[in-house]
């Protein structure tokens, strides 16, 4: 049963506006999409809510719609058709942020129950699949990741940990100061002497 | 004339009680200030039905070091690219496995590492999913909590919440311990707000004094300003520094253009 939780709304002043280099923003993008990626695959999301999301925080402005959404994305390094003429900024970049976080805060309790399904079968030491919630997550993302990317070959195990890796960060990016711990995990991933 | 005040903090497995007493710097702030704040922290048996464990009593300064451990543990874990790699975190005693089993979580054990004298609260990684909460005392043998990752997460959220709805005056007494705030991340926030109040406070209040004792305001606004004066350096020295970004327009599409693109991308 959920109780009644206190909703932060955080804006985008409340993200400190930290210094990215061209190659800080290549792997905030990279990282941001795979995020998003993971919330796709394990709530079942589209463009629809993502856009809605960003309407209800008031990012309508920097992504205006879903073709402004489909360049932000298409703007990873990662991506298949990337090919450099897509950029980023930094305002864009904390709009994906905040936009992330929500989703994840709406959409916490599938999360929260994929992760303790992980718990609970890691320490019975069967994998991941055999639990409906996780096998269809891994599904998704592994068929969304070989659709999109442009290492489409990339071994299966690889790709479960990556997609478990990232199942567990959105545990952490789902309560109330998540947005800033993103922000800040995106700054110091990115950062060269990190 | 302050009154007492009871703020509690509930997540899924957490309960955080706090007892204080407001401050009349309240009305000046958009938070609450309080000041000799208490707390209570229990573990909650969600799913066991177990009764609460309370695991933690103290001050806010030990309230604050447990949200810095816990903060800079978690911080160091999203850094790291994947399950495999080994945390930042020098406390980690050996690699990670992907998907190491883990058990009994919410038992105490004996600890059998040392955490850092700076901060009586460590955390450790223990196999992929699990982590390992450490509490040393001078008064207490140290204790150790095993915690799921949903128990961590539901702890930095009470934390959290905690962190930004309260400011607390900075304890007057000679014997309060010096807390280490100078790597924490959010307090660095919490530091430029309290300073502000108190320099808010001290406004109002110094121009009360010096209309009717001007001689005894001399020390508390020596102590004031230098509070305040403090705070804009430690706040930046606590950002990082400002940067040119690098701008990029993003085309805008038209409206007749998102219907080659799909539902998902």
């Amino acid at each position: 049963m959920s109780r009644p939780r206190l909703t932060l709304l955080p804006s985008l002043q409340e993200l400190p506006a930290l210094p990215a280099t061209v190659e800080q923003l290549d792997s905030i993008k990279a990282h941001l999409d795979l995020l998003l990626l993971a919330l796709e695959a394990i709530a079942d999301l589209g463009s629809e809510a993502m856009l809605e999301a960003a309407e209800t925080l008031g990012l309508d402005t920097v992504i205006t719609d879903r073709v402004s959404l489909w360049r932000l994305r298409q703007s990873s390094p990662l991506r298949k058709s990337s090919g450099g003429r897509k950029k980023l900024d930094v305002e864009e970049a904390r709009s994906l942020v905040l936009m992330s976080c929500h989703l994840a805060q709406t959409h916490r309790q599938v999360i929260r129950e994929a992760v303790d399904r992980l718990e609970r079968l890691t320490a019975q030491r069967k994998p991941p699949h055999s639990a409906a919630v996780l096998g269809d997550y891994l599904d998704r993302f592994c068929n969304f990741y070989q659709e999109r990317m442009v290492d489409d070959d990339a071994a299966i195990a690889e790709l479960t940990e990556l997609a478990l890796k990232l199942l567990i960060d959105l545990v952490f990016y789902s309560g109330s100061g998540g947005s800033r711990r993103l922000w800040l995990a995106l700054l110091d991933r990115s950062n060269p002497t990190g | 004339m302050s009154d007492s005040v009871l703020n509690r903090y509930t997540s899924d497995s957490w309960s955080l009680e706090l007892t204080g007493e407001s401050s009349p710097l309240s009305r000046w702030t958009r938070r609450p200030v309080v000041k000799d704040e208490h707390f209570r922290l229990s573990l909650l048996g969600f799913e066991t039905g177990a009764a609460p464990i309370s695991w933690l009593e103290g001050d806010r300064p030990l309230l604050e070091r447990l949200y810095q451990a816990a903060e800079s543990y978690v911080q160091s874990k999203l850094q790291t690219p994947s399950l495999t790699s080994p945390p930042v975190s020098a406390r980690s005693p050996r690699p990670l496995a992907l998907l190491e089993p883990d058990t009994e979580l919410g038992t105490l054990a004996p600890l059998d590492a040392e955490p850092d004298s700076a901060n009586p609260f460590a955390l450790e990684a223990d196999g992929s999913l699990c982590h390992r909460l450490h509490y040393s005392s001078p008064t207490t043998q140290t204790r150790t909590l095993k915690l799921s990752t949903i128990q961590l997460a539901d702890l930095l959220d009470v934390l959290d919440r905690w962190q930004a709805e309260t400011l607390a005056l900075p304890q007057q007494t000679a014997a309060a311990p010096a807390v280490a705030t100078r790597d924490f991340v959010v307090p660095a926030w919490g530091r430029i707000a309290a300073s502000a109040a108190i320099a808010l406070g001290a406004a109002g209040g110094g121009i009360y004094l010096l209309m009717s004792q001007p001689v005894e305001t001399t020390t508390a606004q020596a102590d004031v300003e230098a509070a305040a004066n403090g705070a804009p350096a430690d706040f930046a020295a606590g950002l990082p520094q400002v940067s040119t970004n690098p701008s990029g327009e993003l085309p805008t599409g038209s409206q007749a253009n998102q219907q080659i693109f799909p539902h998902r991308f």
